[in-house]
């Protein structure tokens, strides 16, 4: 891309050519903005990562004393080690969740199709404040569903429901179900359902029609809903700091308080630096698992 | 799966202060605080901004897309692999890496509505260049053929012909655009300022000091004006069309 931008750029200059050709224009402008605001900010995040702040101040003399730090201080490696956790309940969750909603709205000869794949869509919509509001709504002390419990008599005092981890994993895998279930539609709607007619005709129950035929095929779907839905948890801000309160501190949440109020720049951008590693770490990870390339990236 | 939007829809029309279920009263009185320059500010500026962002993320991702289906170049899948990676890091990550950008770039004043607009695109850019590569895979290259045997110039086909057969594709793309700008709240938590600021980081502010069910109808609100931008890009791009097939 660049080469050849260089190259057309010398052509012009010797008046070969009379405009750059015409790819250029298109394909310019979009590389320009990303290069731009996307490559290069990361890379200054990267080399902020490296560096010492003293005093308040970022001091000009690289070290990997922020890294030591966030790897070996237990205070910091409790933090990883709950964002990662969290995550991956979430997201195992929203994937067995999404699962049978996907096979049935890929399956299903209805006529209401349209409106089903609407109603499937429509949370999506509603953004992600909203429905963490929804749900503290609900699971608040003196909330919708503690109400209902302490009225039918399940319990006498309220269960403490928001302000921690469960309140947080229920909202973010809510928040995440759509991601999932059309991810795995994305890859059900490519499995010919022919195939699983051939397999019970051979005399495979349903059951084992599933595991050998559908699962194996839609798998790439599996995988991808799981990634994806790891990824959006992992980097999740708006539900952990609403339902959490102040006693859930996950990596979005630290990355957003050593930013702004504690000013540490050089160990939040260590910290997303470490952040990244995470997902991308576990989309390698879910590649080798699968055996091929999954169906995201 | 719908139990959350449900019960926010009845807070905000019940008449106590504490929700109830099932509610004592029924009143608009939240809607009436709604309707005050502490919600419309922010409620307006996220909206212009959601727009704005979108047409110029539906501009980049349909140039972007163009030249990854249309073109044999060098670098061509580079690019491609450059279009779809913001979805890849998490937008927190991206919202600290601008903040810092700016200021060490010396562009502190861009923070408020340019940064939100710049960051907003990055992470739309995606979304709409995903339906455009859809749309123009999709469409029948003898229609183009056609138009130019019949003597249209390549500009003239492309804007008879091209740009009319992908259009939904487009609409459907700059919808999800607006959405994910109208919603978002990890890159806008870095980049707001006083008296610019975003209906999400607003309400999540408020949030801090409990809950009250005036946010209810201020959910309610920021879901409906969602409802009629997409109700509005149907009608003017039919992007129905693109989602479920012709």
């Amino acid at each position: 891309m660049r080469l050849n931008l260089v190259s057309a750029w010398r052509a012009t200059l010797r008046g070969k050519v009379p405009l750059l050709p015409s790819h250029l224009i298109v394909a310019v402008p979009p590389t320009l903005y990303l290069l731009i605001l996307f490559v290069i900010p990361l890379l200054f995040l990267l080399s902020v990562s490296f560096l010492r702040q003293e005093a308040g101040l970022i001091v000009n003399e690289l070290t990997f004393e922020n890294y030591r730090k966030l790897l070996t201080d237990r205070f910091y490696v409790r933090i990883i080690y709950r964002t990662l956790l969290m995550s991956l309940f979430v997201a195992t969750a929203v994937t067995t969740l999404s699962y049978p909603v996907a096979y049935f709205l890929t399956r299903t000869r209805s006529r209401w199709k349209p409106l089903l794949l609407g109603l499937a869509l429509a949370p999506e919509l509603s953004g992600v404040v909203l429905r963490t509001y929804g749900w503290l709504v609900i699971l608040e002390p003196d909330g919708l569903l503690n109400g209902l419990l302490m009225r039918t008599g399940f319990v006498k005092t309220p269960i403490r429901l928001v302000h921690n981890y469960v309140g947080v994993a229920i909202g973010l895998s809510h928040v995440l179900l759509t991601f999932g279930i059309f991810t795995v539609m994305a890859s059900l709607q490519g499995v010919d359902p022919m195939l699983e007619l051939a397999a019970q005709n051979l005399g495979a129950n349903r059951w084992r029609t599933f595991m050998h035929v559908t699962l194996p095929l839609s798998l790439p779907g599996v995988v991808g809903s799981f990634f994806l839905t790891f990824a959006v948890a992992a980097g999740a801000y708006a539900t952990p700091a609403i339902l959490g309160g102040k006693t859930v501190e996950v990596l979005s949440t630290f990355i957003y308080s050593q930013l702004l109020y504690i000013l540490n720049w050089p160990l939040a951008s260590a910290a997303s630096v470490i952040l990244v590693l995470m997902v991308v770490g576990t989309l390698l990870l879910l590649n080798r698992l699968g055996g091929r390339r999954s169906f995201v990236l | 799966m719908f139990a959350p939007i449900v019960v926010v829809l009845l807070a905000s029309i019940n008449s106590s202060q504490y929700f109830q279920f099932p509610p004592s009263g029924l009143s608009l009185r939240w809607y009436r605080a709604v309707f005050t320059p502490e919600w419309m500010g922010p409620a307006s500026f996220s909206f212009v901004l959601a727009t704005v962002s979108a047409a110029l993320a539906t501009l980049l991702g349909s140039l972007g897309a163009f030249a990854v289906v249309r073109y044999r170049f060098r670098g061509r899948e580079a690019l491609a692999a450059l279009l779809e990676s913001p979805i890849g890091v998490p937008s927190i990550v991206l919202g600290v890496a601008l903040l810092q950008f700016f200021s060490i770039a010396g562009a502190k004043s861009l923070i408020g509505f340019p940064a939100l607009l710049l960051a907003h695109t990055v992470e739309t850019v995606p979304f709409v260049t995903r339906t455009a590569y859809v749309s123009l895979v999709g469409i029948d290259r003898s229609l183009e053929l056609a138009a130019m045997n019949l003597g249209a110039r390549p500009w003239q086909t492309l804007r008879s012909v091209t740009l009319p057969l992908i259009k939904p594709g487009l609409f459907a793309g700059g919808a999800f655009a607006f959405v994910v700008s109208f919603n978002n709240v990890n890159l806008s938590l870095f980049l707001v300022r006083p008296g610019q600021i975003t209906l999400p980081i607003r309400i999540m502010n408020f949030l801090e000091f409990g809950t009250a069910p005036v946010l209810a109808a201020v959910n309610i609100l920021s879901l409906s004006v969602i409802i009629l931008v997409f109700a509005t890009a149907e009608r003017v791009g039919g992007f129905t069309q693109f989602i479920y097939g012709r």
